[in-house]
């Protein structure tokens, strides 16, 4: 705050025809698509561009390089879920696993009958959409040659209980099974932003400044006419002057938690902030008598989608330092577990919660209000207990929950048959959560949304919103792509009409 | 975020109870994994971190050292810090935190434990002595077996 007070001196000044905060999934796709269409665009992003090669490979280089807070962003509760959201050219998904799915029908047809997004989520449009970015992201089915140990034993855990499982689509068709997808694919395979729509966007003429952070939308007269915000420090991410960009159009795709902030500090109020929504989750290690090597196949490759139960197992590999973090014990006891690093699997699921938060400014950082409800815990304890057998089905020796107060060894199933009879205590359950929606949610009714079927503001001409903070819903499903998907189909719009003004 | 003369003492033998250095007699299974005297810098790897950290957590994991730190005083009655105990009665202690009936002490107790092995990882010597990124290179499908009815089966 302090910082940013202090951080006076102006460093910069800059034009565009559109200006585009933030370039994740949603701006980034933005970005290419205007570009294309002959629009001059100029992204901005507060992170730093990194080449994947270049990416620290050890896990603090890593989180504190591309992750906001250096991943301890939080919820505010006395249970903080951390909220884990990239900062770096990419956002998140330069540090996500690349896992596409298409949104679900029956999230569709509830967007369109709840909340009056028909155009924006025509079936016949959607369907061209994803299938143009599925073939620039080099989506496919996970093969079997990079599958690995960690999501093999998980479909064998899952085919032993007769559960609906199968490899995942991820845009990373030359995967060549490093695990090391949160630290950036080394060969750049992984098609996050950063190395796709990113440069696309470039190659057609889009300009691209890192380093600055937006604080508000500039608006004169009941319009968007560029944005204000500062340029920050490369390495401590802190303020050291200011920057502004006249612009035509603002498109805002800073996140579900930043988003709101800038629109609540434009003058934005009403539901700005509110419908806060999320995929929390959390994961169970268990060890198996002979190698797994967690080190080698896809982070992510495999997945029970578990959709009528509110909630999705997935496989999910680690570095060194965050499994021997998951392993019990202490001194001696501990350093027994980690010396048979290779022999441990880890598997998560991720809730489809029910629970609606909100976003606020806070007086000294955001404040993310959200507490999941009886139900959402419910799901969760029953998708942990579903992990733990499926473990044991595939034949681990031990299984480690990872709930506090409860056993920190399990060593068979009938120890679990009691351990699920009982209710687990909120606070006993690590979440985290790196699916967020909401915020700023699309609708044709102004009264019950920030953003029109066409994704601009209600109020403010000229300024757009392109993230999953126009979510109206969560989905139960990974967004990336429905985030892609629903920013093309808004951004084609926008283009059509940009090109018919430039021509009148 | 600079860490005080004391933090830096009770940092290291908070790292070190979590993971007791070879000299001091743990090793463990002949893998190596035990870290030599000197041979990681917690101290940079903490602040290196909690330097990006939001407010709100340098603040629980400065609270956490101090908890940590000066858990002897507060849960054994004994006028040191955790720097003050030889390494086999700060596991003990670690263990103790690790079950306490607060769930605070034992949310920031797991939460030094993570801090650890970051660091702990983070040091290239004790990754390459863990094994971790073997096979990784050759890019091979591992041929998996698991315990079904008391033997060893491939499974795939």
């Amino acid at each position: 705050m302090l910082a940013e007070l202090v951080a006076r001196r102006k460093v910069w000044e800059d034009q565009a025809h559109t200006v585009v905060v933030g370039t994740g999934a949603g701006g980034a796709t933005a970005a290419r698509v205007l570009a294309a269409s002959g629009v001059d665009v100029l992204m901005l992003e507060e992170g730093p561009r990194l080449r994947t090669p270049e990416r620290p490979r050890d896990v603090i280089g890593a989180l504190s390089s591309t992750l906001r807070d250096a991943g301890t962003q939080t919820t505010t509760s006395a249970h903080p879920i951390p909220l884990l959201q990239g900062v770096a050219v990419g956002g998140s998904t330069a540090v996500n696993s690349g896992i596409i799915w298409r949104m679900p029908e029956d999230v569709r047809e509830a967007w369109v009958r709840e909340h009056g997004l028909a155009t924006l989520v025509d079936p016949a449009e959607m369907d061209r959409i994803y299938a143009r970015i599925e073939e620039d992201l080099e989506v496919e089915v996970t093969g079997d040659e990079v599958l690995g140990g960690n999501a093999t034993l998980m479909r064998y855990g899952a085919e032993k209980l007769g559960l609906p499982g199968r490899a995942m689509s991820r845009n990373a068709r030359r995967c060549k099974g490093r695990s090391e997808c949160l630290q950036g694919c080394p060969g750049e395979r992984r098609q996050s932003m950063d190395v796709s729509y990113v440069p696309a966007a470039m190659a057609d003429g889009a300009r691209l400044r890192t380093h600055a952070r937006v604080d508000r939308v500039w608006i004169e007269g009941g319009r968007a006419v560029g944005v204000k915000g500062f340029v920050v420090d490369p390495h401590s991410r802190r303020p050291v002057g200011r920057f502004r960009v006249r612009a035509k159009q603002v498109i805002v795709s800073a996140g579900v938690v930043h988003t709101p902030l800038i629109l609540m500090r434009s003058g934005l109020r009403g539901l700005v902030g509110r419908r806060f929504q999320a995929h929390p989750g959390a994961a169970v290690v268990a060890r198996f008598p002979e190698p797994v090597r967690m080190s080698f196949g896809a982070t992510q490759g495999y997945e029970v989608p578990m959709r009528d139960r509110g909630f999705k197992l997935e496989s999910l590999s680690l570095p060194p330092e965050m499994l021997a973090a998951r392993l019990p014990g202490v001194g001696r006891a501990w350093q027994e577990r980690v010396a048979h690093l290779d022999c441990y699997a880890q598997w998560c699921a991720q809730v489809r919660m029910e629970a609606k938060g909100r976003v606020v400014a806070g007086p000294l950082w955001p404040l993310v209000f959200y507490e999941p409800t009886e139900r959402d815990l419910d799901r969760l304890q029953e998708a942990l207990v579903l992990i733990a057998r499926m473990m044991f089905a595939a034949g681990a020796v031990e299984v480690y929950l990872g709930v506090d107060g409860l056993p920190e060894v399990l060593r068979s199933e009938r120890e679990l048959d009691e351990l699920a009879s009982f209710r687990w205590k909120r606070g006993a359950i690590h979440l985290i959560a790196s699916h967020l929606f909401g915020t700023a949610v699309a609708g044709a009714d102004p009264a019950r949304s920030v953003v029109g079927p066409d994704l601009q503001s209600h109020r403010i001409d000229g300024l757009y919103v392109m993230d999953a903070s126009v979510f109206p819903t969560n989905m139960g499903v990974n967004p990336q792509h429905s985030i892609m998907a629903v920013v093309v189909r808004a951004a084609e719009q926008l283009a059509r009409r940009s090109a018919g003004r430039r021509a009148a | 975020m600079r860490l005080t003369k004391i933090e830096r003492r009770w940092l290291r033998a908070l790292y070190e109870g979590f993971a007791p250095p070879a000299e001091r007699g743990y090793t463990a299974d002949g893998e190596g994994l035990a870290p030599k005297p000197g041979e990681v810098d917690h101290a940079a790897a903490f602040e290196r971190l909690n330097g990006h950290a939001s407010p709100l957590a340098q603040l629980g994991l400065r609270a956490a050292v101090w908890l940590l730190g000066s858990a002897p005083l507060w849960t054994r009655r004994r006028l040191a810090g955790i720097d003050g105990l030889p390494v086999e009665e700060r596991v003990a202690l670690l263990e103790d935190l690790a079950r306490h009936r607060s769930a605070l002490v034992r949310e920031l107790t797991w939460l030094m434990k993570v801090q650890a092995s970051m660091s702990l990882f983070g040091n290239a010597e004790i990754r390459r002595r863990s094994r971790y990124d073997e096979g990784r290179e050759e890019g091979m499908p591992v041929r998996l077996k698991a315990l079904r009815r008391g033997k060893l089966v491939e499974v795939a």
